[in-house]
């Protein structure tokens, strides 16, 4: 399938697109911390694993790579957003009028999000690819170019972070525990 | 872009180490026993579990949308290559065909060598004394272009190119040719010469026993191009022919000239 699409194989590529674009969508989204920034980043990103991959050598895994470039448009994204006045929603307003579900949810998404948006985005990356795209160290390393040790480094401080963050805002319970390794 | 935050809690690397199942099983044994250090794992625990929750995938029309557009910007699909299992068989019946061909060639010019004294392009040889007196000829077409002058027969596998138009047209002046590209006489003798020419990498080499279907150059140059130079057979007309073929991605044979 790799082939094909570097060869130009739109029917390839269109099917590598539609395999990967929930999970590139999910860790922009995460990243961005907001719907539209983490749309914009996801559509660059498309745009440049389809530009990239005729160049794409296969040394690693086509997955590893296209997180790889995901991140990097999304640090980009994050970037361009600096530039940029932020236009988000009041809480009061996206909580007006919800059901008793979206109530007990919603806050919750918002603290994380908030918590999220505090943290740098250097420990954000490393936290979001191992904890929502399930990525072990040395793939992390991969990703981000760097040395494993600083992964697990920035990973025990991201989320040391979130911890803090999360502290007072959230409840503990919320959570869908998964079992311990 | 990098913003300080506080280092992280003795033993919070352990910690997270245990709940990404990236700790040694002596570690895990002693973290395990440890009761605070359990406490803050559990801690640790909620913030993944709530990183990994909550995210909404993206509604369909935001999926398709942006997967055409992104299919918009795909390049252009690449030629499709000759399929890669017809080759082995076509060069075998090439090589066995123009054994026959060019022995009979051998042997035609052979016995008119014996009339000629002039030889421009000689990729096999019957002798080493032979094979030297073929050299300086070739040496004068090395790096010279295309030729007005043509050469006379060779004294063997390789004769005097016998198509094409006497002219080439303005198209084939540069770049990659087509796929099934004719080649007039003149350019496929430049393009000999430079194929035969000593131009830095290893010459060609002299057989003293022709060998259809073998490379006679590994690689060179040709209108900017990777190419090999080696016999086969033509389809059509079941004459073998002199073939420059490129080989980057594929065997795609570009240009050649019926031999003999």
């Amino acid at each position: 399938l790799v082939r094909a699409a570097q060869h130009g194989d739109r029917d390839a590529i269109e099917t590598l697109l539609r395999q990967h674009y929930d999970n590139i969508y999910r860790l922009c989204r995460r990243i961005a911390g907001n719907d539209a920034d983490a749309a914009d980043a996801s559509q660059e990103a498309l745009l440049s694993i389809v530009r990239g991959l005729p160049r794409f050598d296969g040394r690693s895994n086509v997955g590893t790579w296209i997180y790889r470039v995901t991140t990097n448009a999304c640090l980009d994204e994050l970037r361009r957003r600096k530039r940029r006045p932020v236009t988000g929603l009041p809480v009061a307003e996206t909580t007006a009028e919800t059901s008793p579900t979206a109530d007990a949810i919603v806050p919750d998404r918002i603290a994380i999000d908030e918590a999220m948006t505090h943290l740098p985005p250097e420990f954000r990356v490393a936290v979001v690819l191992r904890d929502l795209c399930d990525l072990d160290y040395a793939e992390i390393a991969e990703v981000l170019q760097l040395p494993p040790g600083t992964v697990r480094s920035r990973i025990a401080r991201g989320r040391a972070a979130l911890a803090r963050q999360l502290g007072g805002n959230r409840s503990p319970s919320h959570g869908r525990p998964r079992g311990e390794p | 872009m990098s913003t300080p935050l506080p280092p992280s809690a003795p033993d919070d690397e352990l910690v997270n180490a245990y709940l990404d199942d990236e700790l040694p099983d002596t570690d895990r044994r002693r973290l395990e026993a440890d009761p605070g250090l359990m406490a803050r794992a559990a801690e640790l625990a909620a913030v993944r579990d709530a990183i990994r929750s909550d995210v909404d995938n993206p509604g369909a029309a935001q999926r398709e949308a942006a997967i055409a557009a992104a299919l918009e910007a795909a390049p252009a699909p690449a030629p499709t290559p000759l399929p890669r299992r017809h080759w082995p068989r076509v060069i075998a019946i090439a090589g066995a065909a123009a054994a026959v061909a060019l022995a009979v060639t051998l042997v035609a010019v052979t016995s008119r060598h014996t009339r000629q004294s002039t030889s421009a392009i000689t990729v096999a040889t019957s002798g080493s004394k032979a094979a030297s007196a073929s050299e300086a000829p070739l040496s004068s077409l090395a790096g010279s272009g295309p030729s007005t002058t043509a050469p006379a027969v060779g004294s063997a596998a390789v004769a005097a190119p016998n198509a094409g138009p006497a002219s080439t047209p303005a198209s084939a002046a540069g770049g990659t040719p087509a796929a099934g590209a004719s080649i007039n006489a003149r350019d496929q003798l430049a393009a000999l010469a430079l194929a035969l020419a000593d131009n830095g990498s290893a010459p060609i080499k002299v057989c003293p026993e022709p060998r259809p279907g073998a490379r006679y150059r590994g690689s060179f140059t040709w209108r900017g191009t990777p190419a090999q130079l080696f016999a086969l057979l033509d389809a059509k007309t079941g004459r073998p022919v002199l073939a420059i073929a490129v080989a980057s991605s594929d065997c795609h044979v570009f240009a050649s000239t019926t031999v003999g």
